[in-house]
């Protein structure tokens, strides 16, 4: 570890990532998902991770949480350091004391971790027992006024309510519910309004929002979207082929973009002034069964060099920007025309 | 676009689905699309939008007959697209094709590229149709190689452009795209969209561009239309519709849409609740639940749809005052290669 990555967690941090590795070992290959990814995050803050499908975002996320796909997932190198514990030395049932009580997740699709063959009144009620030393009654009280506070109408009533005689919309706040029914310190958001109409996806990330501040919660939040990343989160990090690229406060990120793929990315997205031909970032993303030795994303760079060929490079701040970090070679200045 | 008749022409289009219901009596009607009218120019992109429920792909299902209609009318290229027969539908599948969002379920992984290609191509040799591929797929951005691929060696983007050859491939002039870059990654997404518009410009091809995602839609779409609940609410041309809405609901959509550019963005209106039952609606205005300009006479009657403007249509008894979208005055974001 740097120096560097030990300033970078100040005393309001929640969680620090320290140089995190994360392998799926296949029969045949192994996949390095996530590659010496440091970060940190404080209370109260949102940090917007992005990148593409592929680009270790989700794997990063199920890492600190212990819930890595088994048995091929493993975390190879590195530490989470949560509340004064490394995570990824404990073991599972004190994992599961912290999962859902003090970091909780919430998944693109509400389907996937509601059961549907129960009410989620019930679903919630068993997260609270699971964590909580209170009775069945009391239990209900606390998950209805959970479901009142995430705006869902006749909570009383939809407490009953079975996961598909819900709307999309309702069944992602009834996930949000049962995910911050313990006011955890630390919100994984994977995708959480990717699957939703854009009118319920602000209304999702309001929520969220209000919540964060009122329970004083961490957020990460993973998404493709670079413009919901824009909207709601304090800082961006950047991922590609399994490691951090850039990371930046947001207006920062935006107005500056100092690596070439974060650059690439905010061209190739449709604006008012329309144009004939969008940006199109040449190429594909790198097989991660074999590590480049140079920079990950040389072989699609406008800028490459030799040397990024050749040589990885470092995640070096930039000076004078605070909290302003990328990995280049031969970074250009940003120009959008 | 000068003086010929539009491609395609919709009118009072409406499709119900009887569904059942756990009360007692006669089954209820699921009202999908109530009462459509519209034209798409030649050479038009026709951008549509609207949320879960809005009944854009009931439609575009309807536009190519791939559903039957409840009442209404739809021609492309003078032809009654519901009431023709074997023959003319024949034909006019050689005039319009549809493309969909998810280019993993709509090729068949058995087949090869080149196979999935040529599928629709008939009466030719071997040789020919092997051209024919690579000419199709050389239009895709896609080299003469991958026709001996199969679907699962391709990436996403590769894949819908696959798709699109496919729907090329017997000389189309009407492409009805659903949402086809919705299910792509960012950098791929361009890719396919200027895949789209080369198409467009080469072939004269006339489009119905079907997204949630509005910035996509106002890249390619000349015109936008607006769909509520099986209503259209708001057509207008693609800029006029960002920078003047007239319709609350079309307002509301473009509020709720996270921009990247920060001098775009918008005072946010959240719609409260979810779009209501499509269930038997009452005759009203279906946005009056959820509208912030609402009055008694919305819960009345339904709202027809007015001329708001030049080219510009809008069904709301209370359209919002024109340049109502807050465009700003000195746009800093465009885009191109560095």
């Amino acid at each position: 570890m740097t120096s560097r990555d030990r300033a970078e967690s100040g005393p309001d941090s929640l969680i620090d990532l320290r140089g995190l590795s994360v392998e799926l070992r296949m029969r045949k290959r192994t996949v390095h998902a996530v590659n010496a990814v440091s970060l940190s995050l404080a209370k109260e803050e949102t940090l917007g991770l992005v990148g593409e499908s592929g680009s270790g975002k989700t794997m990063t996320a199920l890492a600190i949480m212990g819930l890595l796909p088994a048995p091929f997932g493993k975390v190879v190198a590195g530490e989470v350091i949560f509340d004064g514990k490394d995570l990824t030395a404990l073991s599972d049932s004190e994992l599961r004391k912290i999962r859902g009580n003090q970091i909780s997740m919430v998944f693109q699709e509400p389907m996937t971790s509601l059961d549907p063959l129960f009410s989620i009144g019930s679903q919630i009620v068993e997260a609270i027992r699971a964590h909580r030393d209170l009775d069945r009654q009391a239990a209900k009280e606390l998950a209805v006024s959970m479901l009142e506070r995430v705006h869902i109408p006749s909570p009383r009533q939809r407490f009953d309510s079975y996961p598909h005689e819900l709307s999309g919309g309702m069944r992602q706040r009834a996930m949000i519910a049962m995910a911050l029914i313990l006011q955890p310190e630390l919100l994984l958001a994977d995708e959480p309004t990717t699957a939703l109409d854009v009118t319920v996806q602000a209304q999702i990330l309001d929520l969220i929002a209000e919540l964060k501040s009122e329970l004083r919660m961490g957020v990460l939040l993973i998404t493709h979207n670079l413009a919901v990343v824009r909207e709601v989160a304090n800082r961006v990090a950047v991922m590609y082929a399994g490691e951090i690229v850039e990371i930046a406060p947001t207006e920062r990120l935006f107005e500056d973009p100092r690596h070439p793929y974060t650059q690439g990315l905010m061209l190739s997205i449709p604006t008012s002034r329309r144009v004939a031909h969008l940006h199109v970032i040449p190429g594909r993303p790198p097989d991660l069964t074999r590590l480049a030795t140079g920079c990950p994303f040389a072989p699609r760079c406008p800028y490459v060099t030799n040397r990024c060929e050749s040589e990885h490079p470092r995640l070096e701040p930039v000076s004078g920007a605070d909290g302003h970090s990328f990995r280049c070679w031969n970074p250009q200045a940003f120009s959008r025309t | 676009m000068n003086g010929t008749a539009p491609l395609v022409e919709i009118e009072h289009l409406t499709k119900v689905f009887p569904v059942k219901t756990r009360a007692f009596g006669g089954p209820s009607l699921l009202s999908a699309v109530d009462d459509v009218s519209l034209t798409i120019e030649r050479g038009e992109t026709l951008g549509l939008v609207g949320e879960s429920g809005s009944g854009k792909t009931t439609l575009a299902r309807l536009a190519l007959r791939l559903l039957p209609l409840t009442s209404g009318a739809i021609r492309i290229g003078g032809l009654d697209v519901h009431a023709a027969d074997r023959r003319r539908l024949r034909d006019l599948r050689r005039r319009a094709q549809i493309v969909f969002q998810d280019p993993y379920s709509s090729l068949d992984p058995r087949m090869s590229v080149g196979s999935i290609v040529a599928e629709g191509l008939r009466g030719l040799t071997r040789a020919e149709r092997d051209v024919r591929v690579s000419e199709l797929l050389d239009r895709v951005g896609l080299p003469p190689a991958f026709a001996r691929r199969h679907p699962h060696q391709l990436s996403g983007g590769q894949r819908q452009r696959v798709s699109i050859a496919r729907a090329l491939a017997i000389g189309p002039e009407f492409l009805v795209l659903d949402e086809p870059v919705s299910a792509l990654d960012v950098s791929v997404q361009s890719q396919v969209l200027n895949v789209l518009s080369d198409l467009q410009s080469s072939l004269r091809l006339t489009y119905l561009f079907i997204s949630h995602d509005l910035t996509v839609v106002r890249h390619l779409a000349d015109r936008i239309a607006v769909m509520y609940l099986g209503k259209l609410v708001e057509l207008a041309p693609a800029d006029e519709l960002f920078e003047s809405p007239r319709h609350p609901y079309t307002k509301a959509l473009l509020s709720a849409m996270p921009m990247l550019d920060r001098a775009e963005r918008r005072e946010r209106i959240i719609l409260k609740g979810d779009i209501p039952s499509p269930i038997d609606p009452p005759p009203q205005c279906r946005f009056a639940a959820r509208c912030f300009r609402q009055t008694e006479i919305c819960w009345q009657s339904v709202p027809p749809l007015e001329s708001r403007g030049a080219d510009h249509l809008a069904a709301c008894f209370h359209p919002l005052p024109p340049g109502s979208g807050e465009e700003p005055a000195d746009p800093v974001v465009s885009n191109g290669g560095p």
